[in-house]
């Protein structure tokens, strides 16, 4: 699945343990991967020229969740099979999410990136729906509105393009997408139909899949929002397509901040 | 401009999307002005690295230095970049100063003796003596910079210093001026120039024989930029003078590299190669005529011309402006004032040599020469 380019092929990232690490559903078990998944991303991020950080988030109120983000129909749905919010919450994993951001360090004044500046390479990975995204997005400091830093993201990613156009990453990049509510709220992550959150199995109650808002915040989503290239893919297809996605948006960003990094 | 090479420029950016799309192409449009300012900056300072030598050696070497060349090819700045190298390790440059400080001037044709060495004027009736640049940059221990020194009749302004410059000690006029009373009454001083072994410049306003003493010390300089195509005045140096200076020439770039120049100032995509094209071959041009020769800094901002032109129609709803009208307005506008000096046969052999090499069409040649009558005014 590499990517042919003029120049030659994009070598794919190398990815040992990061699914491990993405997918936790416990702060112990991530700790636990993270040595593996760090030294793996090392090796394609040397520390000379990428800042690499994580993030290991659990839920605050997971109860909320059920009042808040899970759609009208589906609550309805779970009430009537005997679920309330506390029992939701009670087959969610601990984990919200688990992140990991990888900077170029030539972007950021001095080679020290802070997360609430700049741009970066993004990983994220949400257990309770065995999804993982991957992409190129930004921070969420400016507004609490999600939809603004959509706006913003699908505004910055045209410009990217521009700045990448006559390069042979630019037909890459144009492959990516900027987040939109599909992506943050609905299914836009999921290329199949994810029908099991955390513990639960709702395939009968949702065939058609379980939108992202079953399992995130509102924080989630003005985060997501910020992504201007993103794609999703399932737990199960991470090792065959993330080391070549992975890969793509490497060298995207390296094309991004036009320089020759190793 | 690339927003996401630098974390502030990209927040910059960011900011301006959050705010609407309108902001955003706001935000590009400004910076992209900035950029072409910064470029054209940057652009004067792209010359060769021999050049670059001779005139941080012809500075390390020699009391007098003037960078001479053509109008555009960036002698003020290259001067400015580096006296400041200069500043930062003067050690390096062979001198004994931890610093250089700097007095730049620019000579006006009215210019005299007096304004550089020793002047008058009127103070509670009385006369009483100033210092011109010249005395004032000694006493201050600063460089002294004559920037467009072919602005004034430096034969008449240097004059009297020639000697001084040869390495000796003159006098140069007389102070007077008027003590505290009663009585009041009048002072007269001799006024020397000399030069001193030290690293520092000195002046003595009561040596022992009653004169009044600027010495010029071993790490002083006086230094300049001149050009001989000068849209509005060019005195010419004779040679007694010019032998007291070093000249470095400051040449134009070559074409090579004012090609890769000019892309840089062009944003329009769509336009970037004829503008390339086309510009380069009038550049091209005046590297052809040996007295039409011009530096790359005077071309830069064609393509912003042709690029606000076919915008503004876009904008108004119009057709898109002619390209070939705007081209030659953008030349006209950059470089018109220098062509209205040229004699007529180098505007002749400039104007085949712009045809022939595909810059500009011959009646838009034509329509040039139309306008420059309008500029001899």
């Amino acid at each position: 699945m590499t990517q042919a380019t003029e120049t030659g092929a994009i070598p794919p990232v190398a990815l040992a343990g990061v699914r491990e690490f993405l997918l936790a559903k416990s702060e112990a078990d991530a700790n636990a991967a993270w040595g593996v998944a760090e030294a793996s991303l090392a090796t394609s991020f040397p520390a000379d020229a990428w800042a690499i950080g994580r993030l290991v988030q659990p839920f605050g109120d997971k109860a909320a969740l059920f009042r808040n983000e899970v759609p009208p129909d589906l609550r309805r749905a779970l009430i009537n099979v005997g679920l309330d919010e506390d029992q939701y919450a009670a087959q969610l994993y601990d984990i919200q999410f688990n992140s990991v951001d990888i900077a170029l360090r030539r972007v950021f004044r001095g080679g020290t990136p802070t997360s609430n500046r700049g741009w970066r390479l993004r990983l994220i990975g949400y257990p309770n729906l065995s999804t993982i995204v991957a992409g190129i997005g930004s921070n969420y400091q400016g507004t609490p509105s999600q939809n603004k830093h959509g706006s913003a993201s699908r505004l910055i990613r045209e410009i990217a393009l521009r700045q990448l156009a006559g390069t042979d990453l630019a037909e890459i990049a144009a492959a990516y997408p900027s987040a939109t509510a599909s992506h943050w709220d609905e299914r836009g992550l999921m290329h199949e139909p994810v029908h099991t959150v955390g513990l639960l199995d709702l395939t009968d109650l949702a065939p058609e899949g379980l939108p992202l808002r079953v399992a995130r915040n509102t924080t989630v989503k003005k985060d997501l929002a910020t992504f201007f290239f993103i794609c999703g893919m399932p737990a199960d297809r991470f090792a065959a397509e993330a080391p070549a996605q992975v890969g793509n948006l490497r060298a995207i960003a390296v094309g991004l901040a036009r320089g020759d990094v190793s | 401009m690339n927003p996401f090479a630098d974390v502030e420029d990209f927040e910059a950016m960011r900011t301006a999307a959050l705010t609407s799309e309108a902001e955003l192409e706001r935000h590009l449009r400004v910076r992209a002005a900035s950029e072409r300012r910064h470029l054209q900056h940057a652009a004067r300072l792209r010359l060769s690295e021999r050049t670059l030598r001779m005139v941080r050696l012809a500075i390390a070497s020699s009391r007098a230095v003037l960078l001479v060349g053509p109008p555009g090819t960036g002698k003020t700045e290259i001067l400015s970049q580096v006296l400041e190298d200069i500043d930062a390790e003067p050690q390096r440059f062979g001198l004994t100063r931890t610093g250089v400080e700097t007095s730049w001037v620019t000579p006006e044709e009215e210019w005299t003796f007096d304004s550089i060495v020793v002047g008058e004027t009127v103070s509670a009736g009385e006369i009483q003596s100033v210092e011109g640049k010249l005395l004032e940059a000694i006493r201050e221990d600063k460089w002294l910079v004559l920037d467009e020194a072919n602005r004034a009749d430096m034969d008449r302004v240097l004059g009297g210093v020639l000697t001084w410059l040869s390495g000796k000690r003159v006098r140069v006029g007389t102070w007077r001026e008027a003590t505290v009373g009663p009585p009041r009454t009048h002072e007269s001083h001799p006024v020397y120039l000399d030069w001193s072994n030290e690293s520092a410049s000195t002046c003595d306003v009561a040596t022992a024989d009653g004169g009044r003493e600027y010495v010029a010390g071993a790490d002083w300089r006086v230094l300049g930029t001149y050009n001989a195509v000068d849209a509005q005045r060019v005195f010419r140096m004779g040679q007694a003078l010019s032998r007291r200076f070093k000249h470095v020439p400051i040449p134009p770039a070559d074409l090579g590299d004012f090609r890769l120049l000019i892309t840089d100032f062009i944003t329009e995509d769509s336009l970037r190669s004829v503008l390339v094209t086309r510009i380069s071959a009038i550049y091209d041009a005046h590297l052809a005529v040996e007295d039409a020769q011009l530096g790359a800094g005077l071309f830069v901002d064609m393509p912003a011309y042709v690029e606000a032109g076919r915008r503004m129609n876009t904008y108004d709803g119009q057709d898109p402006a002619d390209f070939e009208e705007l081209l030659a307005e953008a030349y006209l506008a950059s470089v018109g004032a220098i062509l209205a000096r040229f004699e007529p046969d180098v505007l002749l052999d400039l104007g085949a040599e712009v045809v022939d090499k595909g810059g500009l069409s011959g009646p838009a040649w034509e329509w040039i020469l139309s306008q420059l009558v309008a500029m001899r005014a």
